[in-house]
């Protein structure tokens, strides 16, 4: 399994990807897209990459409160205005393209 | 097309009657113990990340805006407030304005006032925020 690439453009979509920590990660293409354009610093795959955390005070993966996601990718400070969501397909998180602002 | 009249919609009285009753005070102290007065990542305005910022305790939060709002199906309510502390070089602790900024957090929570998501904007040069930088 490859690991998690540091960089959107380096992220070929729904190949599965392995964080540092184990979790099994894919990305489509809108994903990958919307990655490019708004997290230019690639903050979010960051996030993704340090995994599951508390809720309150933490960047990395925590719940999604939208029905049918499991997990979204939250970055605190700058950049922090957009919230990437993933399902669970088969064991593995996938970031299909659905963002919202919090 | 319909050309609604918001100036005098009882929805500005419903709105103020809710926010009145949030008890924000409450909320925005009970985030900052949950969270330990911590945040564990942060990207400051020029794109560096610190790993840890450490908030004094002393801080008080001041409520600066409050709003609702739907996102699809999802209704939530967002709580916008200023952090202050009084700096410690201050003689003059009465005044207000030793007071610094030390940024603002943003909360917001659904609609049954279940915590959805936060975000911050540190003073990090702030002499009582202690910024711990991303470790090579």
């Amino acid at each position: 399994m490859e690991p998690l690439p540091n960089n959107w453009a380096d992220i070929q979509p729904d190949t599965i990807y392995q964080t540092t920590n184990g979790l099994l990660v894919s990305f489509s293409q809108a994903q990958i897209q919307l990655g490019i354009k708004y997290d230019q610093n690639h903050k979010h795959l960051k996030a993704i990459e340090k995994g599951i955390v508390a809720h309150r005070g933490n960047i990395g993966l925590v719940p999604s409160e939208v029905e049918g996601y499991a997990l979204k990718s939250k970055v605190l400070g700058k950049g922090g205005d957009r919230r990437f969501h993933g399902k669970i397909l088969d064991g593995v998180l996938h970031f299909s393209g659905f963002v919202t602002e919090h | 097309m319909t050309i609604i009249e918001l100036k005098n919609h009882p929805v500005w009285q419903d709105l103020t009657e809710v926010l009145e009753n949030l008890e924000a005070n409450a909320l925005v102290t009970e985030h900052l113990e949950l969270c330990d007065y911590k945040i564990c990542g942060y990207w400051d305005e020029k794109d560096e990340f610190y790993e840890e910022i450490i908030l004094p305790r002393s801080l008080f939060a001041e409520l600066v805006s409050s709003s609702i709002g739907v996102t699809g199906r999802n209704r939530w309510i967002q709580l916008k407030f200023v952090l202050k502390a009084d700096r410690i070089d201050s003689e003059d602790w009465s005044n207000a304005n030793s007071r610094q900024n030390l940024g603002e957090l943003t909360i917001i929570y659904n609609e049954s006032l279940q915590f959805v998501d936060e975000n911050w904007q540190i003073n990090i040069d702030s002499p009582l925020i202690i910024a711990k930088h991303q470790q090579q």
